[in-house]
């Protein structure tokens, strides 16, 4: 009887985790979605258009990839935005067709198609509501899919441009749907403290173990910091205090909070593994300079707890971006302030060490790499008022190969040599995702 | 003279600029308190602004501008109306937050449109109907003029022309009809103006528990050491030859501008930076962080000379306008430049006699108190936070702020 | 197995007889509360789901009308079929091979489509739709090939209705699947389509209120968000 072939067939595949269509590209996207498997054809770097530089405005670089090209390594499309929007995160729709990239400052979402001719996106729809849609959040952050929507961290408010917010969720077409603000001490939404947590409704990232039914955010701060200048702020003692010191674990499927974890110091990317019984999470604190693992224990309940240093943290190196190796077994780092790039060994999660590092230039920020953890692209830029200042304000996309033991510069771009601006987050394109 | 000054950077640098490390931020003002709604809240605001308050003066309306409920609903929307700057995410309220006493509690100096940098501090609108001139430096005689300058400045809501916001506000079909009802016309300098004006001057709160003890003949209202405090604050210290208390009101400020060292003390700072700097990472972790890698990620800071800017007159180098006291425990980080975290940090900045610069005001001298006359002196301050912030803040939030 | 498949048709039995007596018993019988009781938990979803009603599902949009085909070849508006039930609507082609593809689908739906005889007066307001992205090879006539083990089922009377569907070719399908949301990608010989496995949750009104893809395929899932749609409607 064919229900029981149905049932014997599905058993198997969910026993064996397989994401639907076994594409695979860098690995740090939403497990919903379709990924790149060999070879990423086009780098797609959002990036911040600059005072005085080329046309000013923000806009989506592509990058040629594909070996044997005779534009590879070249810029080969840009599509400008209008104005300077504080150009920062984007994801894709989980059937990958659409871009999703938010401006922090002005907070306008750009949808990018990206499946009608991956070699050039096009700007295919504009989100200029997203405050009032929203009901005041500021600062639309990570675009992480779900079947059928698009959930959006915020990152502040209209009220006060502090670091209350929420998130955000929108359907595939741009359309509104709901809003989830954080916890806050005095609002717990009936989740719980851990230890000596304050939940401060602070946002930054999001992340879904599908199987555990586990979303986990961070949080970072508000608009006046992150659009302040970075130096000011570090000898504005009022700014200081206003970080986030907390990770939350959600229920995916209620979008309701559970628990608020107390990771002091600004914790901003979640990784979650690939494994089909890895159940636990990295997260890297900016200020505090530490990685913290968040993980199921013996017992079934999530904890939260540092597990290494990043670099010397009195010297605030600011780890930002990390990604995780598609076999789970190391995690690259990167440290802004020292423009360094680490990689860890994480396969015992509760002890990570350091195996690897090199400086990539005299800043870097973003990391991304290859399924097959062979090639690996770094980019610039923090924020446009956090990137260093005259000479040691780089802008860059670098592509590397990585053997194992050495990561071998491939080739680089320029962003200010060709009058693009600061790139910021790298996302893989392929033709190959298509068919049609 | 050189210790003072020492001891005076000394302050200024490792503890007050950090703040208390660890301490619990302090919470919002809260609107709960206070129920209100959307329809009649500004018959009250009207009603306080047109009735004198205990400790207050009247509050002086210009003639040509007498306050209507209609002029004070259209002055708060344009107060909160985030669609009044070029990239539409600054509005007056984003650097005066009524929870944060319509200061912010958050920064030491302001920021505007695409994170520009404000070199000073963003003051409470608490009040600042008694208040002429305007700003600082005392740059603006009036409220009925002052809102274009920070609707224009680049580094505030960065607008390309004031005319452009008159042309915004007429193009926006929700503010016909309170410009209808507030002026029976279209939107126009002078009425963007004489609404705002409307509506800060019903920003008014005296009532304080010192105003119910000096003025109401209230012997409870004012603890002993708070009692003890206004001696010494009109009396030892003589805080209040310049932050004045009259016989029938007080508010407690001169109106004028002086010197009192420390505008020159900190712009001696920004030219000469420390070696290092403390930073807080996290509650309770602060790293003394190498000056030069603050350096490497920061843009030029602007000098600030102070009333200089204004008149051009050498004399009127470094100095400042007096500052009002009433709710000062709500408007933290103190000072033009919000350099000092905590009331604490204030008094023994005068404490000490200032920065110790030979021009400076003859008024700021050592002047030796000891701990407790300093705590009593705090004490008496924070005795000047008036009953009724909750409603100022209620009002303010009637509505949600304006955004596309 | 042979003493599980007893006990299953001694339930069954016993199930029958139950039913036979709602003929006289007044009132209809007491559901298993939760719902999703009727489900053991499974090894591929690692956690219990929320009890029904303590969450709100949002409406996420608007579900699409189209003309569709019936087993019989009769065409119905979308609109009409969805309208006054609560529908869980899943896309397939009937060649399908991919296992995390239509036969997943299919098999969730066997499972919630078995187990809602243990739900009884669900079926008053719950259905399953089943429609092919494939007009060309999923003619009137496969479909009612295919749906055969449904129609036949003898005891389909105590199950949700369930209608497999299908369109009069590319041009009354396209508006559907795009408003759906639901993605497909030919292969250039035509023999694979590509296609993000999607379920839908349509409330009587016809509103999306849920979209499940892999990994939220858990029929426990699906009946926890029917019966808190069905404590929404109630007022609860």
């Amino acid at each position: 009887m064919k229900r029981r072939e149905f049932g014997l067939l599905a058993a198997a595949a969910v026993a064996a985790g397989s994401p639907f269509r076994a594409f695979a590209d860098e690995t740090c996207q939403s497990p919903y979605m379709p990924k790149i498997t060999g070879q990423e054809e086009f780098v797609y770097v959002w990036t911040l258009g600059v005072e005085g530089m080329g046309d000013e405005q923000d806009k989506l670089v592509t990058i040629d990839l594909r070996p044997g090209s005779d534009t590879r390594g070249q810029v080969i499309n840009s599509v400008s935005v209008g104005g300077r929007n504080e150009a920062h995160h984007g994801g894709f729709s989980a059937d990958r067709r659409y871009f999703w990239t938010g401006g922090l400052d002005t907070n306008r979402i750009f949808i990018f198609d990206v499946h009608s001719d991956p070699s050039a996106p096009k700007l295919h729809k504009t989100i200029d509501t997203f405050v009032k849609d929203s009901g005041g959040v500021v600062g639309p952050h990570t675009f992480f899919a779900l079947p059928g929507s698009m959930m959006i961290t915020g990152l502040s408010n209209d009220d006060d441009h502090g670091g209350r917010t929420a998130l955000v969720e929108y359907n595939d077409d741009g359309d509104y749907v709901a809003t989830y603000w954080m916890p806050t001490a005095s609002d717990m939404q009936g989740a719980v403290a851990v230890g000596d947590a304050v939940a401060d409704g602070y946002g930054y990232d999001i992340r879904a173990l599908i199987r555990k039914n586990v979303m986990l955010t961070s949080s970072f701060t508000g608009w006046s910091n992150y659009m302040m200048d970075f130096g000011q702020m570090l000898q504005d003692g009022e700014a200081m205090k206003r970080f986030g010191n907390t990770i939350v674990q959600w229920d995916l499927h209620t979008r309701q909070p559970k628990k608020v974890f107390n990771v002091p110091g600004a914790p901003l990317e979640i990784r979650f593994p690939w494994g089909s019984n890895a159940n636990y999470a990295f997260s890297t604190t900016a200020l505090t300079s530490q990685l913290w693992l968040i993980y199921e224990d013996d017992a079934g309940e999530w904890q939260a707890k540092a597990v290494a240093d990043i670099g010397n943290p009195a010297d605030i190196p600011l780890p930002v971006d990390i990604s995780i190796a598609a076999d789970d077994q190391t995690l690259w780092i990167n440290s802004f302030m020292d423009g360094k790039t680490r990689l860890f060994d994480i396969s015992d999660p509760h002890k990570p060490f350091q195996i690897y590092e090199k400086v990539i230039d005299r800043q870097v920020n973003m990391v991304s790499q290859s399924w097959d953890g062979k090639r690996v692209y770094f980019s610039s830029s923090l924020l446009a008022n956090w990137d260093k200042k005259g000479e040691d304000d780089v802008q860059y996309l670098k592509a590397y190969n990585w053997d194992g033991k050495e990561l071998v510069e491939d080739f680089a771009v320029d962003f200010y040599e060709l009058g693009l601006g600061r790139a910021h987050i790298m996302r893989f394109g392929s033709s190959a995702l298509y068919s049609s | 003279m050189i210790r003072a000054l020492a001891t005076a950077l000394a302050l200024l640098a490792p503890v007050a600029m950090a703040g208390e490390y660890g301490a619990a931020l302090p919470a919002p003002i809260s609107a709960e308190t206070c129920p209100t709604d959307r329809e009649s809240w500004a018959s009250a605001a009207l009603e306080r602004s047109l009735t004198p308050q205990p400790g207050l003066p009247p509050v002086p309306h210009p003639a040509d501008n007498p306050p209507t409920e209609a002029k004070i609903e259209l002055g708060r929307k344009l107060f909160f109306d985030r669609r009044l700057s070029i990239n539409r995410t600054m509005s007056c309220a984003m650097c005066h937050v009524p929870e944060q006493g319509f200061a912010n509690w958050e920064l030491a100096t302001a920021i505007g449109v695409e994170g520009r940098s404000i070199k000073r501090n963003a003051p409470s609108v608490i009040n600042v109907g008694f208040l002429t001139p305007l700003f600082h430096d005392g740059r603006d005689p009036a409220l009925e003029t002052q809102f274009v300058a920070p609707l224009v400045a680049r580094n505030e809501m960065a607008n390309p022309s004031i005319g452009h916001v008159v042309a915004e506000l007429n193009g926006l079909p929700d503010y016909r009809p309170l410009f209808d009802a507030a002026f029976a016309a279209p939107a126009s300098l002078d009425r963007i103006g004489q609404a705002l004006g409307a509506y800060q001057r019903s920003l008014t709160l005296g009532n304080s528990a010192f105003d119910r003890w000096y003025y109401g003949g209230d012997e409870t209202a004012l603890n002993a050491a708070a009692q003890r405090g206004f001696a010494l604050f009109t009396g030892k210290a003589d805080c209040a030859s310049c932050h004045l208390i009259e016989t029938d009101q007080a508010l407690f400020t001169d109106q004028q501008f002086h010197d009192t060292g420390y505008g020159r003390l900190r712009e001696e700072r920004r030219q000469n930076p420390p070696a290092t700097h403390p930073v807080q990472v996290a509650p309770g972790v602060v790293h003394q962080v190498d000056f030069s890698r603050i350096l490497s990620v920061s843009a030029p800071r602007e000098a600030d000379l102070g009333r200089y800017e204004v008149t051009e007159e050498p004399e009127d180098r470094w100095k400042f306008r007096t500052p009002g006291l009433r709710n000062l425990a709500v408007t933290a980080p103190y000072m033009h430049d919000g350099a000092l975290t905590t009331l604490g940090d204030v008094l023994e900045f005068y404490n000490i006699g200032g920065a110790g610069h030979p021009d400076q005001d003859a008024r700021i001298h050592p002047l030796n108190l000891s701990p407790t006359e300093l705590a009593d002196i705090e004490a008496f301050l924070l005795a000047l936070t008036s009953d009724g912030l909750d409603c100022l803040v209620a009002e303010a939030r009637s509505h949600p702020p304006d955004n596309f | 197995m042979r003493k599980r498949y007893l006990l299953s048709g001694l339930t069954a039995a016993v199930l029958a007889a139950v039913l036979g007596w709602q003929v006289w018993w007044p009132g209809p019988p007491a559901r298993p509360s939760p719902m999703a009781s009727v489900f053991e938990a499974s090894d591929a979803y690692q956690f219990d789901p929320p009890a029904p009603g303590s969450y709100r599902l949002n409406r996420i949009k608007s579900a699409p009308d189209g003309r569709v085909l019936d087993v019989a070849g009769r065409e119905h508006s979308l609109h009409d079929l969805t309208r006054g039930k609560i529908s869980l609507v899943s896309f397939v082609y009937l060649t399908c091979g991919d296992v995390n593809g239509c036969p997943l689908a299919m098999s969730v739906f066997f499972d919630v489509h078995d187990a809602s005889r243990d739900l009884p007066g669900l079926k008053e307001d719950v259905q399953l739709l089943t429609i092919s992205f494939d007009p060309a090879r999923d003619t009137v006539a496969a479909i009612d090939a295919f749906a055969y083990p449904i129609t036949s089922d003898e005891e389909a009377s105590a199950k949700l209705d369930w209608q497999v569907l299908t369109t009069s070719g590319p041009q009354a399908l396209a508006p559907i699947l795009d408003g759906y949301g639901q993605v497909v990608d030919r292969s250039e010989d035509q023999e694979t389509i590509s296609h993000l496995l999607r379920l839908f949750l349509v409330d009587r009104q016809g509103d999306i209120r849920n979209v499940y893809g892999l990994g939220f395929l858990d029929p426990r899932l699906l009946l926890t968000d029917i019966e808190t749609l069905l404590m929404e409607e109630a007022g609860a």
